[in-house]
């Protein structure tokens, strides 16, 4: 049985084919408290600026947290690495993995090095083997897990894996597992294809000591009361509850907030809205729901599978909240079965759905608008609306094998801008080189901001939620009693930028701490993301470990500040957190949105990099604040790289 | 007499059993308009203001579009409905 104090990693060396467990210093847990926290302390200090992202040095970091295990930690589980593109690359993900590596003794896996051969990672109660994966290698997700499950022979193996797109440096894959969960999505499953290693496979047997069982049911009762749907004073509680994240397209479109047509416009046909939401979904196509680890609003992961018509038997699941809006109105496809099979192959090839979908959007603006032709797409028919749905099939599976043209979308959209030129950069809808998510800019200043300053390219779970909440819900002077000192009502104007700058930055400390412990963000739900209390007592009655209050919310601070010390040390300036050209020069017809004026959207930066005490010249944070935060050596390294860091 | 679009999203259109339809209402405020579709749709007022109160549960939205403008989420119940307005429950 283990305790929550001390924090093991199982540090392993491709090249050399060696394995050592042992502890990381036990104030971590306090000063980090875990999982994604730990990763960026790891990341700033063991893969040093200028590191090639495909090299032997780029350390590929996969663990949890000191609550996963317990019903709080949902199964969550951070993957992050040194992105291709230079940033932070980091992501969370849910499923079953989490769990059983704490169950097997460890809580992070720090990957280095390179194997001169495919191999796979066998992890069973504390004891890592490195084995020959040549059999894996070139195999999709769905036939990768059931080759492992037949191998290993035992149902309760848990797995991380990458498919093709992995392997073949598909740009921003991110890492799979349970099928269809994925996370990384910045690259994480490009740098451990770089290092040959196609699989993770975790068994353990040991259990997990909660410190205070007292304390901590108490906690979770009262956690458990703001997100069920007949407690939570929470406008996403119902809706998700009990139709799932996919029926945002509908809620999206009608604030003309859904990006449409390559965000050429922000509000789709209402008709064809209607047939790719979340209620003709579950109405023909859902057959079962299934859940994270111990979640208790399986609004994300339901089952599904198309019983008629030309993708008869096909199945899958988890079509989380994003997706028909970016294979939907983003392509202007209403095919519902098409943007399942999407997906579906997205997930068997192992591929980002978002480089998929934006690429393919940059790709129809551009055949659209006569950049290019029959002669560059193999000679695909390459228009809004998916005319030719094979074509467009064959075209994932090309962009995984990088194969003819293919191989330009699976450079991801800035890259493929470059290549073709012409004009076609307006149309990359991309931050930092990585492609957006789902949701829109020019409706909402704080999604525009948050998207922007995201160290990980675009991540809206950095932030989570978009949108602050019922006004109602609390009073400025609650939040102030919270340490939160803001205007609630001015927060939750869409359009106006004033309070954007300081609810943003509370919201990425809180989702740092979140994320760190960890649990789900998409449970942050009625009070939970401005009142960390709850977090807190679940914090310290798992680890018994006794912090204040405000020391607990510091935490999420040096995470933040770690992970943009990280990234202005590769060279990001305040240059870089811009949102996309499109967002910036160009009105929405419909709904009458301008576009994100410059001079508003410095004014919410500079509110943004002031609230954080990071230089407004630069985005570096100044040395005051990281010694306040106990991260003088921070400020140090960065000066001895060079960088101009103000008092 | 004014003509409104209404949208039923989610767990709002298992109570009304459809996602949109057009109606016609002399119904000249949003409170009356809930309490006029109640009749048509058990149970549909409770999703959105408890009894006797002019405040919209905190676990719920309606948005507000007039014809040609921006959707807004309702906040006063009292405020006029507009003709050819769209509204949107969930």
């Amino acid at each position: 049985m283990r305790d929550n104090k001390v924090q093991t990693i199982l540090r392993v060396d491709l090249s050399t084919a060696k394995t050592c467990l042992e502890p990381l210093p036990e104030e971590w847990t306090a000063k980090y408290i875990g999982c994604r926290g730990i990763h960026s302390r790891l990341l700033f200090d063991e893969v040093p600026p200028g590191t090639d992202p495909f090299g032997p040095d780029n350390v590929l970091y996969i663990g949890t947290g000191p609550l996963e295990g317990t019903p709080i930690g949902m199964g969550r589980l951070s993957v992050a690495c040194k992105s291709p593109r230079g940033t932070v690359a980091e992501g969370s993900c849910g499923g079953f993995f989490g769990p059983e590596l704490r169950r097997a003794g460890i809580d992070y896996i720090a990957i280095r090095g390179k194997a001169d051969r495919p191999v796979y990672l066998w992890l069973c109660d504390g004891k890592a083997e490195i084995r020959d994966a040549r059999h894996l290698w070139g195999r999709k997700i769905n036939e990768t897990d059931a080759l492992l499950r037949e191998e290993l022979s035992d149902p309760d193996v848990q797995f991380r894996y990458i498919g093709p797109a992995g392997e073949n440096l598909v740009h921003s894959s991110p890492i799979f597992g349970n099928r269809d969960n994925s996370g990384g999505r910045a690259g994480c499953g490009e740098v451990m294809g770089s290092k040959k290693l196609k699989a993770i496979a975790v068994r353990g047997s040991g259990g997990i000591r909660v410190a205070d069982y007292e304390g901590f049911l108490k906690a979770y009762q009262h956690f458990r009361q703001r997100v069920d749907i007949a407690t939570s004073r929470d406008v996403w509680t119902p809706i998700w509850g009990a139709y799932g994240a996919p029926v945002i397209v509908r809620v999206f479109n009608d604030q003309g907030g859904i990006m449409t047509r390559n965000a050429q416009e922000m509000h789709w046909d209402e008709e064809k809205c209607n047939r790719v939401s979340a209620e003709p979904y579950l109405e023909k196509y859902v057959t079962r729901a299934k859940a994270c680890f111990c979640c208790p609003l399986p609004a994300c992961k339901k089952q599904h599978e198309i019983r008629s018509g030309p993708f008869q038997g096909f199945r899958g699941g988890n079509l989380w909240a994003a997706i028909p809006s970016v294979f939907g109105p983003l392509l202007d496809n209403d095919d519902l079965e098409l943007i399942i099979v999407m997906a579906g192959m997205c997930n068997q090839y192992g591929l980002d759905v978002f480089h998929v979908a934006y690429t393919l959007a940059w790709g129809m603006e551009c055949f659209e608008k006569g950049i290019l032709t029959r002669a560059d797409t193999d000679g695909l028919e390459l228009r809004f609306g998916c005319p030719d749905k094979a074509g467009l099939l064959d075209l994932i599976r090309k962009i995984a094998m990088r194969e003819g043209f293919g191989d330009l979308l699976a450079r991801g959209c800035a890259e493929a801008s470059r290549v073709v030129g012409k004009g076609s950069e307006k149309f990359a809808l991309v931050i930092k080189g990585q492609e957006l998510e789902a949701i829109a800019q020019r409706n909402s200043y704080m999604v525009a901001l948050g998207v922007a300053v995201s160290e990980v390219g675009p991540d809206h779970t950095r932030w989570y939620p978009p949108h602050p909440g019922h006004p109602g819900l609390l009073k400025n002077e609650d939040l102030a009693r919270l340490g939160v000192q803001l205007d609630l009502s001015k927060a939750a104007q869409g359009r106006n930028p004033e309070e954007k700058g300081k609810v943003l930055r509370w919201f990425t400390i809180s989702r740092a701490i979140v994320e760190s412990l960890p649990s789900c963000v998409f449970l942050i739900r009625d009070t939970l993301g401005f009142d960390l209390h709850p977090w807190h007592d679940l914090f310290q009655a798992v680890t018994g470990i006794q912090v204040d209050y405000t020391e607990f919310i510091r935490a999420g601070e040096r995470v933040m500040n770690l992970d943009r010390a990280f990234l202005v040390r590769e060279g990001f300036r305040r240059a870089d957190d811009r949102p996309p050209l499109r967002m910036a020069t160009e009105d929405v017809p419909e709904f009458g949105y301008p576009k994100l004026d410059a001079s508003i959207f410095d004014r919410m930066l500079d509110d943004y990099y002031r609230a954080n005490e990071w230089s407004l010249k630069t985005s570096i944070p100044r040395r005051h604040k990281l010694e306040e935060l106990g991260l003088g050596d921070v400020a140090t390294n960065l000066e001895k790289c060079g960088m101009e860091v103000e008092t | 007499m004014i003509r409104l679009k209404l949208r039923y999203l989610a767990h709002v259109s298992m109570v009304t059993g459809i996602l949109q339809e057009f109606h016609e209402t002399q119904s000249s405020s949003l409170k009356a308009l809930l309490k006029e579709l109640d009749q048509r749709y058990c149970g549909f007022q409770s999703l959105f203001i408890p009894a006797e109160s002019d405040r919209l549960n905190l676990n719920a939205m309606i948005f507000y579009q007039p014809l040609g403008k921006i959707p807004a989420p309702f906040v006063d119940l009292n405020s006029p409905l507009e003709d050819e307005a769209t509204l949107t429950f969930w």
